[in-house]
């Protein structure tokens, strides 16, 4: 089963998680979720690198909303960069590109964390 | 205008504080640099008034953590000195301090100074802005090249031209560039192809590429029509033709465009080829298995005033593939800096000439998107691929059976990636295709089989006059919805867009059972 890579660097308070992989969906939204479970127990601010992500379903919006809901319930915030088009659409078709900050690139994203 | 004040000495502290607060600034307190820091961290602040000298993070090291943040809006910094301290305004200014207070401090003084830093942000603020909206406009801009870019520049593979099988493919760069392409079938069995790149970028580029394009096409009709007897015009006069109307335009505009002129004539089988600076043509004979690169001599059109158009055949045989491509697909980056270049392209060719063009596009695509991490396209990415021949199984309906079962939705995606490609698709359809095919696959092996591994789902995908129809077939438990209801923009909810996706993602979709046991889900993508 192709899971999704996850791997992640902080700076400044601010992690920069990135997500790579053939897809994050049905297949392997399970094993996501399980990995990225106690992320957000001790850090707050996350900034999602996705241009290593192929391909994205609705069960993987599902489990990016699940790293919100956490991330805010601790007072912090997912901004996503790095935005394959496929992605971006489908983010911009179930509206949830009103919920996530989408920057072109992680600086622009992790600048929005210190203003 | 939020000031934060970091001072480890309590009355100062105290009074700097209180009178602050009487000059009516909002004010927050750190007792010492650490403290400062996270609370900098964690929202900004316009203005820091700092001590000098304070335990582990002293005014300096706070001064050049500032700094260092990069963040988008400026903080002014004022670092605290006392006249019986000895320091070094030279270091605090080189760590990045805006201004001093000597301690004790005159309050008219510090209300002056405050006032300094409030004009300074306050022109810093509308820099800001400024420059915000002049992006906004570059963002705008390149919303309309793109628009310009699919309407006017690119194609759809010819119906008509039987003896050829085709697939075409643009993928836009973000800096819009001016790659277009077209065909002209003259009958069944002969089709003018050209690709060209208008230099430059942005709009002016794309402009340029939609009039060279329609030009080039003007001049086919009017050489056809000066003729009269059925006789075509060379692929020499087209370019000659075309270039008496757009050159003089073209240097006047300082401008030029690379260009390979084609026709493919599968009677006499010769291939004519008018090269104006283009790429080069790729060339895989089906005979000795092997590709050769094939490129003329002229200069791009708009380079100088006088030229005349050379053109060179090549014979060619069934099962030979054409491969025209802008530089756009070799100069594709990876973030280490690598291109993708010409070898991998002749490599990928040779690999899987004997595939169906669309089969070929769609791994060429997948190989650009892996190496550049589908970013960052410096240039447009336009490949046309011809093979000769009519299609070796001409498929007006074809399908494929999967195991039912999580792990296969890659590999079925993938099918449907070449269907839809085979259908005419172009990038952005393929992708609603896959999206809405993939929502469905997952609701059968989920909720139809429970995703024990152990039914088949077949996918079955028919060919329409401007589309394509793909059927999901499989046994078990029927699966058909109600009415769909727009998801609501809610963060607490998790799941439920799929069938909202499918919907949205397709023209048409309706759910059936075909017979007693076996039910489908059917997708319709048409092609506008």
């Amino acid at each position: 089963m192709n899971s999704v890579q996850i791997t992640s660097h902080k700076d400044g308070g601010i992690v920069t998680v990135y997500l790579s992989g053939q897809a994050l969906d049905a297949s392997n939204v399970q094993r996501f979720r399980h990995d990225t479970a106690t992320m957000f127990d001790s850090e707050k601010f996350f900034v999602f690198v996705l241009k290593d992500l192929k391909f994205v379903d609705s069960s993987g919006i599902g489990a990016l909303l699940s790293c919100l809901r956490k991330a805010h319930a601790n007072g912090g915030d997912v901004k996503l960069a790095e935005v394959p088009d496929n992605v971006k659409s489908l983010f911009e078709l179930v509206r949830m590109d009103r919920l996530f900050e989408i920057f072109p690139t992680k600086e622009d994203a992790a600048v929005t964390f210190r203003s | 205008m939020k000031i934060l004040i970091a001072d480890d000495e309590q009355v100062s502290r105290m009074v700097l504080d209180r009178t602050l607060r009487a000059l009516d600034y909002d004010v927050d307190v750190a007792v010492d640099g650490r403290q400062a820091w996270e609370m900098l961290e964690a929202r900004h602040y316009s203005i820091v008034i700092a001590d000098w000298v304070m335990p582990e993070v002293d005014g300096i090291e706070l001064c050049q953590r500032i700094r260092r943040a990069n963040v988008e809006a400026y903080t002014y910094v004022i670092l605290l000195t006392s006249k019986f301290e000895k320091t070094d305004r030279l270091t605090g200014l080189t760590a990045g301090a805006d201004d001093f207070i000597t301690k004790p401090f005159d309050r008219a003084e510090l209300s002056a100074r405050l006032g300094v830093a409030r004009r300074i942000l306050r022109m810093e603020t509308e820099l800001r802005d400024a420059k915000q909206r002049i992006e906004e406009k570059r963002r705008q801009e390149i919303e309309i090249g793109a628009n310009i870019q699919r309407s006017l520049l690119m194609a759809r593979p010819p119906e008509g031209a039987t003896a050829f099988e085709f697939a075409a493919m643009n993928l836009p760069s973000t800096a819009i560039d001016g790659d277009f392409f077209d065909f002209f079938v003259h009958r069944s069995t002969v089709v003018d192809v050209f690709v060209g790149d208008a230099m430059g970028k942005g709009i002016p580029a794309a402009l340029i590429g939609a009039g060279t394009k329609n030009t080039l096409l003007r001049s086919i009709s009017r050489l056809l029509s000066d003729t009269g007897d059925g006789r075509l015009p060379s692929p020499r006069d087209v370019v000659q033709t075309a270039h008496s109307t757009l050159a003089r335009e073209l240097i006047r505009l300082n401008a030029f465009v690379t260009l390979e002129y084609a026709r493919l004539d599968s009677e006499k089988k010769i291939a004519t080829f008018v090269d104006c600076g283009h790429t080069k043509v790729l060339h895989w004979v089906a005979k000795d298995q092997k590709t050769h690169e094939l490129s003329g001599g002229n200069f791009p059109i708009g380079f100088v005033p006088e030229e005349t158009y050379g053109q060179f055949e090549v014979p060619f045989e069934d099962g030979d593939v054409f491969c025209f491509y802008s530089d756009g697909v070799t100069d594709a980056r990876a973030s280490d800096g690598d291109f993708f270049g010409s070898d991998r392209l002749v490599e990928l060719l040779g690999k899987h000439a004997h595939e169906s063009p669309s089969e070929l596009m769609y791994r060429l695509r997948e190989a650009i998107r892996s190496h550049t991490s589908d970013l960052d396209l410096d240039d447009d990415f336009t490949v046309v691929i011809v093979r000769v021949g009519s299609p070796a199984e001409p498929w007006e309906s074809t399908q494929r059976g999967f195991r039912s079962d999580l792990s296969s939705l890659t590999e079925m995606r993938q099918f449907v990636g070449f269907v839809g490609l085979d259908c005419n698709l172009d990038a952005k359809e393929i992708d609603e295709l896959q999206l809405a095919t993939h929502e469905a696959l997952t609701n059968v092996i989920m909720h139809a089989h429970e995703n024990s591994g152990h039914e088949v789902i077949d996918i079955e995908a028919e060919r329409l006059n401007n589309g394509i129809r793909v059927r999901i077939v499989y046994t078990g438990e029927g699966f058909a919805p109600g009415e769909v209801d727009e998801p609501s923009m809610n963060i607490y909810r998790e799941g439920g867009w799929g069938l909202f996706i499918i919907q949205r993602c397709v023209d048409k979709v309706s759910y059936g059972t075909s017979r007693p046991g076996v039910n489908y889900i059917e997708l319709v993508k048409l092609t506008p």
